[in-house]
């Protein structure tokens, strides 16, 4: 699994890629010649230049975008490792596209992820704060990388939604059973 | 105590509950008059609910429920080992025991047996609960009664170690005088002043009994708290667990976010 800092500097890394093509492109022209000849000619060399230039940029995009991917599918490949032992993972596609508007997901599959998190939601109800940090986060990654998960059985994490859910179970047992404690001792109040 | 045990004394209190009107169970000797007494008191004056005859009527244990306790009828104690058997059970369910004795002398061996073994299985409670009424006094003078009602004191003390309160009735004079509508042979039968009795006590003893369910129900309440709070502990345990098992994967995935805005805003610009 790679480490936080390692997939820091893989950020850095296609952030000054993209910088880079940014920089070069904005460079101006320093040609101050002002003769016909020279006029002409620093045309010509200028539309070669701006050319060359629309080619380089060009392939810098394109060189972007297979950045981005690479780096991408990087981070799916320590997430899977990040959830080794607590959800079997199906796929592994990164889908989001650098756009103009910026990056784009393909389609919402988050219909994927709702037997998982409805598990985490009965193990913890009421219990929004941890549980649903860890759902959203599911729920992101199951978008990004075109995942589907699935708890995985007989694992540390299955053991304890088990109890977790058993525990539930039990409260709200016990709930009921004080209501109707309170309720009878009302009642007896009542009646005698 | 845990979750199965609470649930399980819970569930036992509860079922308790339901059952929980006071029963006044009445025995004596066979013919002693115990049916045609339990009728007057239920209210049945002309339509008798339990049977009556000179004959032994009652074979096995009779109940009529009223709107506050339960009238329980036994069979004679003297008929034979089952009936006896049948009328040792009623004396297990009574609250209050009114012990009916047909005033024509002390009580017999039979009688004062039972008492003896009656005041055991009562216990604390046998002197509250133990009512002695002479029945028919009708058929004897009231000075004869009145030996025979001292005599029977004795006895009592002898084999309870209290005298319990005694009352005169005669079932036929209240019979009659309800029929008759004459409130002077009504007053003079002992019904209603036994009856005023019976339900003082049954009162008594669903106040004794509402005070036992509350506290009893408070101490449940406490016990179930307590495990809520045991659980609720324990949750969140398995909840801070779960969530450290998540730790890396969160961490990953806000740094995958701030990759894709990061790419997203250069991307952005050298589009631009």
């Amino acid at each position: 699994m790679p480490l936080p800092w390692l997939i820091g500097a893989a950020v850095i890394g296609i952030g000054a890629a993209i910088a880079a093509a940014v920089s070069d492109d904005d460079k101006p022209s320093n040609n101050s010649d002002s003769s016909s000849d020279a006029t002409e000619e620093r045309s010509r060399r200028e539309a070669a230049e701006r050319a060359h230039k629309k080619r380089e940029r060009e392939q810098k995009i394109a060189g972007a975008h297979v950045l981005f991917r690479q780096q991408g599918e990087q981070y799916g490949a320590s997430l899977r490792d990040a959830l080794d032992g607590l959800a079997n993972v199906i796929g592994d596609e990164f889908s989001p596209q650098l756009k103009q508007q910026g990056f784009v997901v393909r389609e919402n599959i988050e219909h994927n992820t709702m037997f998982f998190v409805a598990e985490l939601r009965e193990a913890f109800p009421g219990m929004p704060d941890d549980t649903e940090a860890i759902v959203g986060n599911l729920r992101f990654y199951a978008n990004i990388f075109h995942r589907e998960f699935a708890l995985m059985p007989a694992s540390e994490l299955s053991e304890s939604i088990l109890e977790a859910k058993e525990i539930a179970s039990q409260l709200e047992e016990l709930e009921n059973t004080r209501r109707q404690l309170l309720g009878l001792k009302q009642q007896l109040a009542m009646t005698v | 105590m845990t979750y199965q045990e609470i649930e399980s004394k819970v569930e036992a209190f509860m079922a308790a509950q339901g059952s929980a009107m006071p029963v006044i169970v009445a025995y004596g000797l066979m013919n002693a008059g115990k049916s045609f007494l339990m009728n007057m008191l239920t209210e049945h004056v002309q339509q008798e609910y339990f049977k009556t005859n000179d004959l032994r009527e009652t074979v096995e244990n009779k109940r009529c429920v009223s709107r506050q306790c339960v009238y329980l009828d036994t069979p004679g104690l003297d008929a034979n080992d089952e009936d006896d058997a049948h009328a040792q059970s009623g004396a297990h369910e009574g609250d209050i025991v009114m012990f009916v004795h047909q005033p024509q002398g002390e009580l017999e061996k039979v009688e004062v047996a039972f008492l003896r073994k009656l005041g055991a299985s009562l216990g604390e409670h046998a002197s509250s609960n133990i009512v002695v009424v002479l029945s028919k006094i009708e058929k004897e003078t009231p000075e004869k009664i009145a030996q025979i009602e001292a005599r029977i004191g004795q006895q009592c003390a002898e084999v309870l170690g209290f005298t319990p309160p005694v009352f005169r009735v005669s079932g036929k004079l209240y019979q009659d005088g309800i029929l008759r509508q004459k409130d002077t042979m009504v007053a003079a039968s002992g019904i209603d002043a036994l009856l005023a009795h019976v339900q003082q006590a049954v009162a008594d003893v669903r106040a004794v009994r509402a005070e036992k369910s509350r506290l009893a129900i408070d101490a449940m309440l406490k016990d179930v708290e307590q495990a809520q709070r045991a659980l609720r502990r324990d949750r969140n345990s398995v909840r801070a667990t779960v969530a450290s098992r998540f730790g890396a994967f969160n961490e990953q995935i806000k740094q995958l976010r701030s990759f894709l805005d990061d790419s997203a805003a250069s991307f952005k610009r050298l589009q631009g």
